[in-house]
């Protein structure tokens, strides 16, 4: 055999780093996630429950920008 | 690179040899701070080079994030968008994060603040104000 053997994780790896970069790409800005995480984090602690339990309805109370 | 993106280094102590960069946001919008991009030196990187001369540059990166949030008064909560699943979990698992999938975003994820503090308090460094 010959030239370099790379191990197939890597390779995979490259290719998600590419997909990764070209939908979010470091050139620019991200959208804004509008909603306050700080105030939001906050709320789930306090009341001992899930971030993914949060329904649409709650989750209204911490955007930022109405 | 966006105007209001800044980039800091870690490098060892004493050198210029710089084993990761982290580039943040201050994400006034989201009351956090946003890691606009991680990455470490290529032989920090196991996960796409296959090696690793320096463990735990992520968390020190992360604990970097984590201080320049509590300076932005967002009380050291941050946020960015995990690389793939297999990374988010490795966050989840390792930084207490929280996903938090948002639109076409499905790798994004939350550290609050007891988290972040406890990051902190785990991966220590010196800060320095020097430029490289």
């Amino acid at each position: 055999m010959t030239g370099l053997k790379k191990s197939c994780n890597t390779c995979d790896n490259k290719k998600i780093a590419e997909k990764y970069i070209s939908n979010l790409s470091p050139y620019e800005n991200r959208p804004p996630i509008e909603i306050d995480l700080l105030a939001l984090t906050r709320y789930v602690k306090a009341n001992n429950i899930k971030l993914e339990d949060m329904t649409e309805e709650e989750l209204i109370k911490f955007k930022t920008v109405k | 690179m966006p105007q209001d993106v800044e980039i800091y280094a870690l490098v060892l102590k004493g050198t210029v040899d710089v084993q990761g960069l982290i580039a943040l946001k201050n994400d006034t919008d989201a009351n956090a701070v946003y890691i606009h991009w991680a990455c470490t030196a290529p032989h920090n990187n196991i996960w796409e080079h296959n090696k690793q001369k320096y463990i735990g540059v992520g968390g020190h990166l992360l604990a970097i994030a984590v201080q320049k949030s509590i300076e932005w008064e967002h009380a050291g909560v941050l946020h960015a968008d995990a690389m793939d699943e297999k990374l988010l979990k490795h966050y989840i698992e390792k930084f207490n994060a929280w996903s938090m999938p948002i639109s076409n975003r499905p790798f994004h994820f939350v550290v609050e603040e007891e988290s972040a503090h406890k990051l902190r308090e785990v991966y220590t460094y010196d800060w320095s104000e020097e430029e490289l």
